[in-house]
């Protein structure tokens, strides 16, 4: 297949009307027409139904359609970014998180792209599962990193990357047999609300992961973090706080116009290796 | 030499449902459908930036600057005739280099699976991660699995979707292009049939007459 004849099929499928379709794309109907056959030979059918006034797709090309939008708008933005591949790009790598994806794993990523990319900028945010969808919806960001927990609305294109798991910490020196638990406040629906609710009360509890972290430096309690987040100094992990793993994904909101720096992004988490769960001790459920 | 190995493979593997799947895609792909659309020496090769096995992001031009490229397209680790290849080119590699070649395998799959195979194979040469295949699509190689080798790759759980993160079960031509340090394509090897490869001798020869014209 070729980029000429996706980008036929996809002016079909936008207008279903073979004359508005070949002006659309600057080229005659028989042209159009010549080009869709070729890609239905190469995908083994019809992908139109031509009924006298009425042109519709068929259900295999109600199939490719999104398939053939994913392809096409990969293809394009390569093309469009290999121009000016080395040039200062203005626009940033908006990129949020939900307060349970970790973001140690990326660090590397932003170096790399800090490195490849001239006048790369990064602006990083975090918020619940909620207002990141609602964020990427509006555009003011380009992509982000959640936990399977997020509800993820069918607009999104997702890729899992890799797994994490929540840990207990507690102080490396002290008694972790007795002492109240200190928790990260949780926003509805992250992966420690869950955990947490399995777990005795906390005595004290802190807003944010930090507060949460400075407590249990402190000797005040233990705290949930997830493995793969930075480890902090004088914790230790007492044990996995539930022995069941959960998924971190990668989410952007499909067939947008993607920014050089999102796509370098996007390539590099995806092209990733991404290293084995940091566990200490495991305990089984 | 490389493909009379990749021909006993083949002989080896074939039974009546890997014939038929073969058949069919003989019939949607071939007759010169993937080779019409695949650039042609002459024209300019696409520029890109893609990911490499251990996450650092490189350049054609990069790759460029240093002189003559070859760029060779994968299937994947899942490929047997891949493998061969890959442990043919392996085998050539100081003879490239020598000629001042940079050899570069592009491969669709993600999740660090680069990796895997470079180490696997414990290659020397850079291999790049074609994300969504957006690179193969710019050479024009790219095709849509036909329904007997989906099937057939399905029940040996071989994945494409998974392996790729693109549902459209794509995949490139194992093409072979050699390029010349302005980005032109020198010479290409387009074969619909997957089981043949570019022959690692003919490319030394190309790379060799590439040299002696000192374009």
């Amino acid at each position: 297949m070729d980029l000429t004849q996706i980008h036929y099929f996809l002016a079909l499928a936008r207008t279903l009307n073979f004359t508005r379709a070949a002006e659309a794309c600057n080229v005659s109907q028989p042209a159009l027409t010549k080009s869709i056959q070729r890609l239905e030979d190469e995908l083994g059918g019809p992908l139109l139904l031509r009924e006298r006034a009425l042109t519709q797709l068929t259900p295999l090309g109600r199939e490719m359609h999104p398939l053939l939008q994913h392809i096409h708008d990969a293809a394009h933005r390569a093309k469009l970014h290999a121009l000016t591949m080395r040039s200062r790009d203005a626009a940033p790598l908006r990129l949020g998180f939900t307060p349970d994806a970790p973001l140690q794993p990326f660090v590397p990523l932003f170096a790399e792209m800090a490195r490849a990319l001239p006048g790369f900028e990064l602006r990083l945010d975090e918020k619940d599962g909620a207002r990141l969808m609602e964020a990427l919806l509006t555009g003011s960001l380009d992509a982000a990193i959640v936990t399977a927990s997020a509800a993820l609305p069918e607009r999104m294109s997702r890729w899992p990357l890799f797994d994490d798991a929540v840990v207990l910490l507690s102080p490396s020196c002290g008694n972790t047999e007795s002492g109240p638990v200190s928790y990260l406040a949780d926003p509805a629906g992250t992966v420690f609300e869950t955990i947490g609710a399995s777990l005795p009360p906390a005595r004290h509890r802190a807003g944010t992961a930090t507060q949460a972290v400075a407590l249990a430096q402190a000797g005040l309690g233990r705290v949930l973090l997830t493995a793969r987040a930075a480890q902090p100094h004088a914790l230790r992990q007492e044990a996995l706080a539930c022995g069941i793993h959960h998924s971190v994904l990668l989410a952007v909101v499909a067939g947008r116009p993607v920014t050089k720096a999102t796509d370098a992004f996007l390539k590099l988490a995806r092209a990733q290796h991404w290293p084995p769960l940091p566990i200490g001790e495991r305990v089984n459920p | 030499m490389l493909n009379l190995v990749l021909s006993a493979l083949r002989r080896e593997r074939e039974t009546p449902e890997v014939r038929a799947a073969f058949e069919e895609f003989l019939q949607r792909l071939g007759a010169g459908r993937v080779a019409d659309s695949a650039l042609r020496p002459g024209a300019r090769m696409p520029d890109f930036l893609l990911p490499n096995s251990d996450g650092r992001l490189v350049g054609s031009d990069e790759l460029l600057a240093r002189g003559p490229l070859i760029v060779a397209f994968f299937r994947g680790e899942w490929c047997p005739y891949c493998s061969v290849t890959l442990d043919a080119l392996q085998a050539v590699l100081p003879a490239l280099s020598e000629a001042g070649g940079t050899l570069v395998a592009m491969t669709p799959e993600t999740g660090g699976r680069a990796l895997a195979m470079k180490q696997a194979h414990a290659l020397g040469f850079e291999i790049l991660v074609d994300v969504d295949l957006a690179i193969g699509m710019a050479f024009g190689i790219v095709f849509r699995v036909p329904t007997l080798y989906t099937a057939l790759l399905r029940r040996r759980g071989t994945d494409l979707a998974a392996l790729s993160g693109n549902p459209g079960w794509i995949l490139p031509t194992p093409a072979t292009f050699l390029i010349a340090p302005n980005g032109t394509i020198e010479r290409s090897w387009v074969d619909i049939d997957f089981t043949r490869r570019a022959e690692p001798i003919e490319i030394l020869a190309a790379l060799a007459e590439l040299n002696q014209r000192g374009a």
